[in-house]
Protein backbone atom coordinates (compact mmCIF):
# COMPACT_ATOMS: atom_id res chain seq x y z
CA UNK A 1 0.00 0.00 0.00
CA UNK A 2 1.19 3.43 -0.82
CA UNK A 3 0.21 6.69 0.81
CA UNK A 4 -3.37 6.74 2.13
CA UNK A 5 -5.65 8.77 -0.16
CA UNK A 6 -7.05 12.03 1.31
CA UNK A 7 -10.87 12.04 1.57
CA UNK A 8 -11.62 15.63 2.54
CA UNK A 9 -11.11 17.22 5.95
CA UNK A 10 -10.25 14.89 8.80
CA UNK A 11 -11.57 15.97 12.18
CA UNK A 12 -8.86 13.95 13.88
CA UNK A 13 -6.09 15.74 12.06
CA UNK A 14 -3.82 17.95 14.08
CA UNK A 15 -4.49 21.69 13.91
CA UNK A 16 -2.65 23.54 11.17
CA UNK A 17 0.81 24.57 12.16
CA UNK A 18 1.36 21.86 14.75
CA UNK A 19 3.34 19.81 12.26
CA UNK A 20 2.95 16.51 14.09
CA UNK A 21 4.27 13.56 12.12
CA UNK A 22 1.38 11.27 13.19
CA UNK A 23 -2.00 13.04 12.88
CA UNK A 24 -3.80 10.44 14.99
CA UNK A 25 -1.38 10.65 17.88
CA UNK A 26 -1.55 14.44 17.72
CA UNK A 27 -5.34 14.34 17.72
CA UNK A 28 -5.37 12.00 20.70
CA UNK A 29 -3.01 14.33 22.57
CA UNK A 30 -5.16 17.34 21.69
CA UNK A 31 -8.25 15.55 23.02
CA UNK A 32 -6.48 14.53 26.21
CA UNK A 33 -5.22 18.07 26.75
CA UNK A 34 -8.67 19.56 26.26
CA UNK A 35 -10.22 17.13 28.75
CA UNK A 36 -7.39 17.66 31.25
CA UNK A 37 -7.95 21.39 31.05
CA UNK A 38 -11.71 21.01 31.52
CA UNK A 39 -11.54 18.51 34.36
CA UNK A 40 -8.49 19.93 36.03
CA UNK A 41 -8.17 23.55 36.94
CA UNK A 42 -11.54 24.61 35.51
CA UNK A 43 -13.69 22.20 37.51
CA UNK A 44 -12.06 23.08 40.78
CA UNK A 45 -12.63 26.81 40.50
CA UNK A 46 -15.64 29.06 40.82
CA UNK A 47 -18.91 28.66 38.91
CA UNK A 48 -17.57 31.07 36.28
CA UNK A 49 -14.34 29.04 35.96
CA UNK A 50 -16.31 25.84 35.47
CA UNK A 51 -18.59 27.46 32.90
CA UNK A 52 -15.55 28.76 31.03
CA UNK A 53 -13.92 25.30 31.10
CA UNK A 54 -17.05 23.65 29.71
CA UNK A 55 -17.30 26.35 27.07
CA UNK A 56 -13.65 25.82 26.01
CA UNK A 57 -14.17 22.06 25.78
CA UNK A 58 -17.36 22.59 23.77
CA UNK A 59 -15.56 24.96 21.38
CA UNK A 60 -12.76 22.44 20.97
CA UNK A 61 -15.14 19.58 20.13
CA UNK A 62 -17.06 21.80 17.74
CA UNK A 63 -13.88 22.84 15.95
CA UNK A 64 -12.93 19.20 15.51
CA UNK A 65 -16.30 17.88 14.38
CA UNK A 66 -17.74 20.92 12.61
CA UNK A 67 -16.84 19.64 9.18
CA UNK A 68 -18.11 16.08 9.44
CA UNK A 69 -19.96 16.41 6.13
CA UNK A 70 -16.60 16.62 4.38
CA UNK A 71 -15.48 13.38 6.02
CA UNK A 72 -15.66 10.87 3.17
CA UNK A 73 -18.45 8.31 3.44
CA UNK A 74 -17.68 5.04 1.70
CA UNK A 75 -18.76 1.44 1.78
CA UNK A 76 -21.94 -0.30 2.88
CA UNK A 77 -22.44 2.06 5.87
CA UNK A 78 -22.08 5.15 3.69
CA UNK A 79 -25.75 6.25 3.97
CA UNK A 80 -25.87 5.67 7.72
CA UNK A 81 -22.67 7.63 8.19
CA UNK A 82 -24.00 10.57 6.19
CA UNK A 83 -27.23 10.46 8.15
CA UNK A 84 -25.36 10.54 11.45
CA UNK A 85 -23.17 13.37 10.20
CA UNK A 86 -26.23 15.43 9.32
CA UNK A 87 -27.66 14.81 12.77
CA UNK A 88 -24.45 15.96 14.45
CA UNK A 89 -24.45 19.09 12.29
CA UNK A 90 -28.06 19.80 13.23
CA UNK A 91 -27.22 19.33 16.92
CA UNK A 92 -24.33 21.79 16.61
CA UNK A 93 -26.54 24.37 14.90
CA UNK A 94 -29.13 23.96 17.63
CA UNK A 95 -26.46 24.45 20.25
CA UNK A 96 -25.43 27.69 18.56
CA UNK A 97 -29.03 28.88 18.50
CA UNK A 98 -29.34 28.06 22.20
CA UNK A 99 -26.18 30.03 22.83
CA UNK A 100 -27.66 33.09 21.15
CA UNK A 101 -30.78 32.88 23.33
CA UNK A 102 -28.54 32.51 26.37
CA UNK A 103 -26.59 35.65 25.42
CA UNK A 104 -29.81 37.63 25.05
CA UNK A 105 -31.02 36.37 28.43
CA UNK A 106 -27.76 37.50 30.03
CA UNK A 107 -28.23 40.96 28.50
CA UNK A 108 -31.76 41.12 29.89
CA UNK A 109 -30.56 40.07 33.33
CA UNK A 110 -27.88 42.76 33.21
CA UNK A 111 -30.52 45.28 32.19
CA UNK A 112 -32.77 44.10 35.05
CA UNK A 113 -29.96 44.35 37.57
CA UNK A 114 -29.21 47.91 36.44
CA UNK A 115 -32.85 48.95 36.79
CA UNK A 116 -33.07 47.28 40.18
CA UNK A 117 -29.95 49.08 41.44
CA UNK A 118 -31.35 52.42 40.24
CA UNK A 119 -34.66 51.73 41.89
CA UNK A 120 -33.04 50.77 45.19
CA UNK A 121 -30.98 53.95 45.11
CA UNK A 122 -34.03 56.11 44.51
CA UNK A 123 -35.36 57.30 47.91
CA UNK A 124 -38.85 57.64 46.43
CA UNK A 125 -38.98 53.90 45.77
CA UNK A 126 -36.81 52.64 48.59
CA UNK A 127 -38.21 49.33 49.83
CA UNK A 128 -37.11 47.97 53.19
CA UNK A 129 -39.20 44.86 53.79
CA UNK A 130 -37.78 41.72 52.10
CA UNK A 131 -41.08 41.06 50.31
CA UNK A 132 -41.10 44.59 48.88
CA UNK A 133 -37.50 44.30 47.74
CA UNK A 134 -38.27 40.95 46.13
CA UNK A 135 -41.33 42.37 44.35
CA UNK A 136 -39.25 45.30 43.11
CA UNK A 137 -36.72 42.84 41.67
CA UNK A 138 -39.48 40.85 39.93
CA UNK A 139 -40.87 44.07 38.42
CA UNK A 140 -37.44 45.02 37.08
CA UNK A 141 -36.73 41.50 35.80
CA UNK A 142 -40.09 41.19 34.09
CA UNK A 143 -39.80 44.62 32.47
CA UNK A 144 -36.33 43.82 31.16
CA UNK A 145 -37.51 40.44 29.93
CA UNK A 146 -40.47 42.02 28.13
CA UNK A 147 -38.17 44.53 26.40
CA UNK A 148 -36.00 41.66 25.22
CA UNK A 149 -38.85 39.27 24.33
CA UNK A 150 -40.65 41.83 22.19
CA UNK A 151 -37.42 42.75 20.39
CA UNK A 152 -36.49 41.72 16.88
CA UNK A 153 -33.27 40.01 17.99
CA UNK A 154 -35.00 37.71 20.46
CA UNK A 155 -37.88 36.85 18.10
CA UNK A 156 -35.36 35.97 15.38
CA UNK A 157 -33.20 33.91 17.77
CA UNK A 158 -36.25 32.18 19.20
CA UNK A 159 -37.52 31.26 15.74
CA UNK A 160 -34.07 30.03 14.75
CA UNK A 161 -33.85 27.84 17.84
CA UNK A 162 -37.22 26.23 17.14
CA UNK A 163 -36.35 25.72 13.48
CA UNK A 164 -33.03 24.08 14.40
CA UNK A 165 -34.77 21.86 16.98
CA UNK A 166 -37.17 20.78 14.24
CA UNK A 167 -34.32 19.90 11.89
CA UNK A 168 -32.62 17.84 14.58
CA UNK A 169 -35.87 16.06 15.40
CA UNK A 170 -36.40 15.30 11.72
CA UNK A 171 -32.99 13.61 11.48
CA UNK A 172 -33.65 11.67 14.67
CA UNK A 173 -37.03 10.54 13.38
CA UNK A 174 -35.45 9.28 10.17
CA UNK A 175 -33.04 7.13 12.15
CA UNK A 176 -35.77 5.83 14.49
CA UNK A 177 -37.94 5.05 11.49
CA UNK A 178 -35.18 2.95 9.95
CA UNK A 179 -34.60 1.11 13.21
CA UNK A 180 -38.33 0.44 13.49
CA UNK A 181 -38.29 -1.13 10.03
CA UNK A 182 -35.31 -3.29 10.99
CA UNK A 183 -37.16 -4.53 14.08
CA UNK A 184 -40.46 -4.96 12.23
CA UNK A 185 -42.17 -2.39 14.43
CA UNK A 186 -44.85 -0.09 13.03
CA UNK A 187 -43.29 3.10 11.72
CA UNK A 188 -44.68 6.61 12.03
CA UNK A 189 -45.23 6.86 8.28
CA UNK A 190 -47.20 3.61 8.27
CA UNK A 191 -49.36 4.81 11.15
CA UNK A 192 -49.90 8.19 9.49
CA UNK A 193 -51.03 6.44 6.37
CA UNK A 194 -53.59 4.47 8.39
CA UNK A 195 -54.79 7.60 10.23
CA UNK A 196 -55.30 9.36 6.90
CA UNK A 197 -57.29 6.41 5.59
CA UNK A 198 -59.49 6.28 8.69
CA UNK A 199 -60.12 10.02 8.49
CA UNK A 200 -61.06 9.81 4.82
CA UNK A 201 -63.43 6.91 5.53
CA UNK A 202 -65.05 8.81 8.39
CA UNK A 203 -65.60 11.86 6.18
CA UNK A 204 -67.11 9.64 3.49
CA UNK A 205 -69.35 8.01 6.05
CA UNK A 206 -70.51 11.39 7.35
CA UNK A 207 -71.40 12.51 3.81
CA UNK A 208 -73.24 9.30 2.96
CA UNK A 209 -77.05 9.43 3.10
CA UNK A 210 -78.49 7.67 6.15
CA UNK A 211 -79.28 4.03 5.57
CA UNK A 212 -83.05 3.38 5.08
CA UNK A 213 -84.64 2.15 8.25
CA UNK A 214 -86.14 -1.31 7.79
CA UNK A 215 -89.66 -1.63 9.20
CA UNK A 216 -89.69 -3.72 12.36
CA UNK A 217 -91.08 -7.18 11.77
CA UNK A 218 -94.21 -8.14 13.63
CA UNK A 219 -94.20 -11.22 15.82
CA UNK A 220 -96.36 -13.04 13.27
CA UNK A 221 -94.04 -12.20 10.39
CA UNK A 222 -91.02 -13.29 12.41
CA UNK A 223 -92.60 -16.66 13.16
CA UNK A 224 -93.86 -17.22 9.63
CA UNK A 225 -92.58 -20.47 8.17
CA UNK A 226 -90.92 -21.59 11.36
CA UNK A 227 -91.70 -25.19 12.39
CA UNK A 228 -93.85 -25.37 15.47
CA UNK B 1 -54.88 23.45 59.49
CA UNK B 2 -51.13 23.08 59.61
CA UNK B 3 -49.06 26.20 60.16
CA UNK B 4 -46.36 24.75 57.92
CA UNK B 5 -47.15 26.08 54.42
CA UNK B 6 -45.67 23.02 52.69
CA UNK B 7 -47.82 20.62 54.75
CA UNK B 8 -50.85 22.84 54.28
CA UNK B 9 -50.29 22.86 50.52
CA UNK B 10 -50.02 19.07 50.49
CA UNK B 11 -53.28 18.84 52.44
CA UNK B 12 -55.00 21.03 49.84
CA UNK B 13 -54.21 18.64 46.99
CA UNK B 14 -57.59 16.92 47.36
CA UNK B 15 -59.46 20.00 46.12
CA UNK B 16 -61.88 18.92 43.41
CA UNK B 17 -62.63 20.85 40.23
CA UNK B 18 -65.96 21.24 38.45
CA UNK B 19 -68.94 22.26 40.49
CA UNK B 20 -72.32 22.34 38.75
CA UNK B 21 -74.38 19.21 38.03
CA UNK B 22 -74.71 18.45 34.33
CA UNK B 23 -75.76 15.74 31.90
CA UNK B 24 -74.19 14.45 28.72
CA UNK B 25 -76.64 15.05 25.89
CA UNK B 26 -74.42 14.22 22.93
CA UNK B 27 -71.16 12.36 22.35
CA UNK B 28 -69.12 11.64 19.26
CA UNK B 29 -65.66 10.15 19.51
CA UNK B 30 -63.85 12.51 21.95
CA UNK B 31 -66.41 15.29 21.70
CA UNK B 32 -68.94 15.70 24.52
CA UNK B 33 -71.84 18.13 24.78
CA UNK B 34 -73.10 18.86 28.30
CA UNK B 35 -76.29 20.46 29.47
CA UNK B 36 -76.21 21.96 32.96
CA UNK B 37 -79.09 21.35 35.28
CA UNK B 38 -81.13 24.48 36.01
CA UNK B 39 -80.86 26.12 39.42
CA UNK B 40 -83.22 29.05 38.86
CA UNK B 41 -86.48 29.92 37.15
CA UNK B 42 -85.91 29.84 33.38
CA UNK B 43 -85.14 33.19 31.80
CA UNK B 44 -86.64 34.24 28.49
CA UNK B 45 -83.64 33.60 26.33
CA UNK B 46 -82.53 31.17 23.66
CA UNK B 47 -80.41 28.24 24.88
CA UNK B 48 -76.80 29.17 25.45
CA UNK B 49 -73.93 27.12 24.01
CA UNK B 50 -70.51 27.78 25.54
CA UNK B 51 -67.51 27.09 23.31
CA UNK B 52 -64.14 26.91 25.01
CA UNK B 53 -60.63 26.82 23.53
CA UNK B 54 -58.80 23.70 22.44
CA UNK B 55 -55.72 24.59 24.47
CA UNK B 56 -57.09 24.12 27.99
CA UNK B 57 -59.91 22.30 29.70
CA UNK B 58 -63.30 24.00 29.97
CA UNK B 59 -63.81 23.27 33.67
CA UNK B 60 -62.10 26.60 34.27
CA UNK B 61 -65.56 28.07 33.64
CA UNK B 62 -66.99 26.04 36.52
CA UNK B 63 -63.98 25.64 38.78
CA UNK B 64 -65.74 25.68 42.15
CA UNK B 65 -69.13 26.91 43.41
CA UNK B 66 -67.95 30.40 44.31
CA UNK B 67 -65.79 30.78 41.19
CA UNK B 68 -67.99 29.70 38.36
CA UNK B 69 -69.05 31.67 35.33
CA UNK B 70 -71.43 28.84 34.46
CA UNK B 71 -73.04 28.84 37.88
CA UNK B 72 -73.54 32.59 37.57
CA UNK B 73 -75.29 32.11 34.22
CA UNK B 74 -77.41 29.26 35.61
CA UNK B 75 -78.34 31.50 38.52
CA UNK B 76 -79.74 33.98 36.01
CA UNK B 77 -81.99 31.24 34.63
CA UNK B 78 -80.08 30.58 31.42
CA UNK B 79 -80.18 27.15 29.77
CA UNK B 80 -76.43 26.48 29.59
CA UNK B 81 -74.69 23.93 27.37
CA UNK B 82 -70.96 23.35 27.05
CA UNK B 83 -68.79 21.88 24.30
CA UNK B 84 -65.94 19.71 25.62
CA UNK B 85 -63.47 18.91 22.83
CA UNK B 86 -61.78 16.18 24.87
CA UNK B 87 -58.14 15.12 24.78
CA UNK B 88 -56.90 14.55 21.21
CA UNK B 89 -54.44 11.72 20.71
CA UNK B 90 -52.25 10.53 17.88
CA UNK B 91 -55.26 9.37 15.88
CA UNK B 92 -56.49 12.98 15.72
CA UNK B 93 -53.36 14.42 14.15
CA UNK B 94 -55.09 15.07 10.82
CA UNK B 95 -58.18 16.68 12.32
CA UNK B 96 -58.64 20.07 10.67
CA UNK B 97 -60.24 23.33 11.70
CA UNK B 98 -63.02 22.46 9.30
CA UNK B 99 -63.59 19.24 11.26
CA UNK B 100 -63.78 21.16 14.52
CA UNK B 101 -66.09 23.86 13.21
CA UNK B 102 -68.19 22.31 10.49
CA UNK B 103 -68.49 18.81 11.91
CA UNK B 104 -68.05 18.89 15.67
CA UNK B 105 -69.33 22.34 16.63
CA UNK B 106 -72.00 22.10 13.95
CA UNK B 107 -73.23 18.80 15.44
CA UNK B 108 -73.37 20.35 18.94
CA UNK B 109 -75.34 23.35 17.67
CA UNK B 110 -77.75 21.04 15.85
CA UNK B 111 -78.24 18.95 18.99
CA UNK B 112 -78.98 21.97 21.19
CA UNK B 113 -81.43 23.33 18.62
CA UNK B 114 -83.11 19.94 18.33
CA UNK B 115 -83.45 19.49 22.10
CA UNK B 116 -84.75 23.02 22.66
CA UNK B 117 -86.94 22.94 19.51
CA UNK B 118 -85.74 26.34 18.38
CA UNK B 119 -84.13 27.63 15.19
CA UNK B 120 -81.30 29.62 16.73
CA UNK B 121 -79.24 29.72 19.91
CA UNK B 122 -76.98 32.09 21.79
CA UNK B 123 -73.29 31.34 21.40
CA UNK B 124 -70.70 32.22 24.06
CA UNK B 125 -67.13 31.77 22.86
CA UNK B 126 -64.18 31.97 25.21
CA UNK B 127 -60.61 32.74 24.08
CA UNK B 128 -59.87 30.56 21.03
CA UNK B 129 -63.42 29.24 21.40
CA UNK B 130 -64.54 32.83 20.78
CA UNK B 131 -62.59 32.90 17.53
CA UNK B 132 -64.29 29.64 16.57
CA UNK B 133 -67.67 31.09 17.53
CA UNK B 134 -67.12 34.19 15.42
CA UNK B 135 -66.16 32.01 12.44
CA UNK B 136 -69.13 29.74 12.98
CA UNK B 137 -71.47 32.70 13.34
CA UNK B 138 -70.21 34.14 10.06
CA UNK B 139 -70.65 30.80 8.29
CA UNK B 140 -74.05 29.97 9.81
CA UNK B 141 -75.70 33.26 10.81
CA UNK B 142 -79.19 31.72 10.67
CA UNK B 143 -78.35 29.46 13.63
CA UNK B 144 -77.15 32.23 15.93
CA UNK B 145 -79.46 34.56 17.85
CA UNK B 146 -76.82 36.47 19.81
CA UNK B 147 -73.07 36.13 20.09
CA UNK B 148 -70.98 36.71 23.20
CA UNK B 149 -67.19 36.67 22.97
CA UNK B 150 -64.84 36.69 25.96
CA UNK B 151 -61.09 37.41 25.75
CA UNK B 152 -61.28 36.46 22.09
CA UNK B 153 -58.46 37.15 19.64
CA UNK B 154 -59.64 38.57 16.33
CA UNK B 155 -56.66 40.65 15.18
CA UNK B 156 -53.67 38.36 15.71
CA UNK B 157 -51.00 40.94 14.94
CA UNK B 158 -51.47 43.75 17.42
CA UNK B 159 -48.29 45.39 18.81
CA UNK B 160 -48.67 44.04 22.37
CA UNK B 161 -49.21 40.43 21.24
CA UNK B 162 -45.98 38.71 22.27
CA UNK B 163 -47.17 35.22 21.38
CA UNK B 164 -47.91 36.45 17.88
CA UNK B 165 -44.41 37.93 17.52
CA UNK B 166 -42.89 34.59 18.46
CA UNK B 167 -45.18 32.52 16.25
CA UNK B 168 -44.76 34.68 13.17
CA UNK B 169 -41.08 33.84 12.80
CA UNK B 170 -41.18 30.08 13.09
CA UNK B 171 -41.60 27.49 10.38
CA UNK B 172 -44.93 26.15 11.63
CA UNK B 173 -45.02 23.32 9.11
CA UNK B 174 -41.66 21.98 10.24
CA UNK B 175 -42.50 22.45 13.92
CA UNK B 176 -45.72 20.49 13.79
CA UNK B 177 -44.67 18.14 10.99
CA UNK B 178 -47.39 15.47 10.93
CA UNK B 179 -47.76 15.11 14.67
CA UNK B 180 -49.71 16.63 17.52
CA UNK B 181 -48.16 19.27 19.74
CA UNK B 182 -47.98 18.35 23.41
CA UNK B 183 -50.03 20.43 25.78
CA UNK B 184 -46.94 20.88 27.95
CA UNK B 185 -45.14 22.56 25.07
CA UNK B 186 -47.81 25.19 24.67
CA UNK B 187 -48.02 25.58 28.41
CA UNK B 188 -44.33 26.40 28.51
CA UNK B 189 -44.86 29.01 25.80
CA UNK B 190 -47.65 30.63 27.82
CA UNK B 191 -45.52 30.63 30.97
CA UNK B 192 -42.62 32.11 29.02
CA UNK B 193 -44.69 35.22 28.34
CA UNK B 194 -44.09 36.35 31.95
CA UNK B 195 -41.57 33.89 33.35
CA UNK B 196 -40.58 35.75 36.51
CA UNK B 197 -44.12 36.20 37.73
CA UNK B 198 -45.55 32.88 36.57
CA UNK B 199 -42.67 30.57 37.39
CA UNK B 200 -41.32 32.19 40.51
CA UNK B 201 -43.15 35.07 42.18
CA UNK B 202 -46.52 33.36 42.54
CA UNK B 203 -44.96 30.41 44.39
CA UNK B 204 -42.90 32.68 46.62
CA UNK B 205 -46.02 34.65 47.49
CA UNK B 206 -48.02 31.48 48.11
CA UNK B 207 -45.52 30.07 50.56
CA UNK B 208 -44.75 33.43 52.12
CA UNK B 209 -48.34 34.10 53.17
CA UNK B 210 -49.91 32.49 56.25
CA UNK B 211 -51.42 29.12 55.26
CA UNK B 212 -55.11 29.43 54.65
CA UNK B 213 -57.01 26.30 53.58
CA UNK B 214 -59.41 28.06 51.22
CA UNK B 215 -56.72 30.09 49.50
CA UNK B 216 -54.48 27.04 49.09
CA UNK B 217 -57.31 24.95 47.65
CA UNK B 218 -58.07 27.71 45.16
CA UNK B 219 -54.42 27.77 44.22
CA UNK B 220 -54.29 23.99 43.78
CA UNK B 221 -57.36 24.04 41.55
CA UNK B 222 -55.80 26.73 39.38
CA UNK B 223 -52.52 24.86 39.17
CA UNK B 224 -54.31 21.70 38.18
CA UNK B 225 -56.14 23.54 35.43
CA UNK B 226 -53.01 25.29 34.17
CA UNK B 227 -51.11 22.03 33.80
CA UNK B 228 -54.08 20.05 32.48
CA UNK B 229 -53.42 20.97 28.86
CA UNK B 230 -54.63 18.62 26.15
CA UNK B 231 -52.35 17.89 23.24
CA UNK B 232 -53.35 19.77 20.13
CA UNK B 233 -54.32 18.07 16.89
CA UNK B 234 -51.40 18.83 14.58
CA UNK B 235 -53.22 19.79 11.41
CA UNK B 236 -55.74 22.04 13.14
CA UNK B 237 -52.97 23.77 15.08
CA UNK B 238 -50.90 24.26 11.94
CA UNK B 239 -53.92 25.85 10.24
CA UNK B 240 -54.66 28.02 13.26
CA UNK B 241 -51.12 29.31 13.65
CA UNK B 242 -50.60 29.87 9.92
CA UNK B 243 -53.96 31.29 8.97
CA UNK B 244 -54.68 33.33 12.09
CA UNK B 245 -51.31 34.29 13.62
CA UNK B 246 -49.02 34.41 10.60
CA UNK B 247 -51.43 35.54 7.90
CA UNK B 248 -54.10 37.28 10.03
CA UNK B 249 -56.71 36.05 7.58
CA UNK B 250 -59.68 36.86 9.80
CA UNK B 251 -58.80 40.55 9.64
CA UNK B 252 -57.94 40.50 5.94
CA UNK B 253 -61.14 38.65 5.03
CA UNK B 254 -59.22 35.83 3.38
CA UNK B 255 -59.99 33.02 5.81
CA UNK B 256 -61.68 30.00 4.28
CA UNK B 257 -63.13 27.11 6.23
CA UNK B 258 -64.34 24.15 4.21
CA UNK B 259 -64.04 26.13 1.01
CA UNK B 260 -66.26 28.97 2.29
CA UNK B 261 -64.98 32.44 3.07
CA UNK B 262 -65.39 33.60 6.68
CA UNK B 263 -66.63 37.12 6.11
CA UNK B 264 -67.03 38.95 9.42
CA UNK B 265 -69.16 41.61 7.76
CA UNK B 266 -71.83 38.92 7.37
CA UNK B 267 -71.92 38.62 11.17
CA UNK B 268 -74.98 40.80 11.73
CA UNK B 269 -76.37 39.36 14.95
CA UNK B 270 -76.10 41.30 18.23
CA UNK B 271 -72.61 40.95 19.69
CA UNK B 272 -71.35 41.39 23.24
CA UNK B 273 -67.54 41.47 23.34
CA UNK B 274 -65.80 41.25 26.74
CA UNK B 275 -62.05 41.61 27.11
CA UNK B 276 -59.50 42.32 29.80
CA UNK B 277 -57.46 45.50 30.04
CA UNK B 278 -54.67 43.48 31.71
CA UNK B 279 -54.80 40.44 29.45
CA UNK B 280 -51.23 39.38 28.58
CA UNK B 281 -52.35 36.53 26.29
CA UNK B 282 -55.00 38.30 24.23
CA UNK B 283 -54.28 42.04 24.36
CA UNK B 284 -57.38 44.26 24.46
CA UNK B 285 -56.72 45.59 20.95
CA UNK B 286 -56.74 42.03 19.59
CA UNK B 287 -60.32 41.56 20.84
CA UNK B 288 -61.59 45.08 20.26
CA UNK B 289 -60.86 44.68 16.53
CA UNK B 290 -64.15 42.81 16.23
CA UNK B 291 -66.05 46.11 16.40
CA UNK B 292 -64.61 47.44 13.14
CA UNK B 293 -64.81 44.11 11.32
CA UNK B 294 -68.28 42.88 12.17
CA UNK B 295 -71.35 43.76 10.13
CA UNK B 296 -73.46 43.92 13.30
CA UNK B 297 -75.16 47.22 14.05
CA UNK B 298 -75.79 45.99 17.59
CA UNK B 299 -72.28 45.70 19.00
CA UNK B 300 -71.43 46.19 22.67
CA UNK B 301 -67.82 46.09 23.83
CA UNK B 302 -66.74 46.01 27.48
CA UNK B 303 -63.14 46.37 28.58
CA UNK B 304 -62.91 45.07 32.14
CA UNK B 305 -59.97 45.77 34.42
CA UNK B 306 -59.05 42.07 34.53
CA UNK B 307 -56.46 39.67 33.17
CA UNK B 308 -57.03 36.68 30.92
CA UNK B 309 -57.59 34.16 33.71
CA UNK B 310 -59.08 36.69 36.09
CA UNK B 311 -61.93 37.10 33.61
CA UNK B 312 -63.27 33.69 34.70
CA UNK B 313 -62.14 33.17 38.27
CA UNK B 314 -61.40 36.44 40.04
CA UNK B 315 -63.77 37.67 42.75
CA UNK B 316 -64.49 40.78 40.72
CA UNK B 317 -65.31 38.71 37.64
CA UNK B 318 -67.84 36.67 39.65
CA UNK B 319 -69.63 39.89 40.53
CA UNK B 320 -69.39 41.55 37.13
CA UNK B 321 -69.27 39.07 34.27
CA UNK B 322 -72.22 36.66 34.70
CA UNK B 323 -74.76 39.45 35.36
CA UNK B 324 -73.39 41.42 32.41
CA UNK B 325 -73.82 38.47 30.05
CA UNK B 326 -77.16 37.36 31.47
CA UNK B 327 -78.66 40.87 31.36
CA UNK B 328 -77.51 41.36 27.79
CA UNK B 329 -78.85 37.98 26.67
CA UNK B 330 -82.22 38.41 28.35
CA UNK B 331 -82.67 42.03 27.33
CA UNK B 332 -85.42 42.14 24.71
CA UNK B 333 -85.48 45.87 23.98
CA UNK B 334 -84.44 46.93 20.51
CA UNK B 335 -80.89 48.11 20.47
Amino acid sequence: MGMAPQFGANPFAAPAGVGAPDPYAAAAEAFAAAWRAALGSGMQGSVEDRAAAVSRLSDFLRSRFADLSAFAALGPQRVQQQRSARMVEAALRMQEAQGEIGRLWLDALRDAAGSFAQRCADPAHAATAPAEIYDAWIDCAEDAYARMAHGEAFCTAHAKLIDEQCRLRKHMKTIVELWSKELDLPTRSELNSLHRTVKALRSELARAPPAPVKPAKTARARNKGKPR
Amino acid sequence: MSTDPIRALAAAQHAAVGASPRDVIFERDKLTLYRYRPIARPARAAPLLVVYALVNRPYMLDLQPDRSLIRGLLGAGLDVHLVDWGYPDGADRFTTLEDYLETQLHACVAEVLRCARVDSLNLLGVCQGGTFSVCYGALHPERIAKLVTMVTPIDFQTPADLLSKWVRGIDVGAWIDDGNIAGETLNQAFLALMPWRLLQQKYVKLLGAPPDARRLENFVRMERWITDSPDLAGTALREFLTWFYQENRLVHGTLQIGGRTVDLSSLRRPILNLYGARDHLVPPAASAALERLTGSTDYTGHELDLGHIGMYVSDRAQRQVPPLIADWLTCTRRR
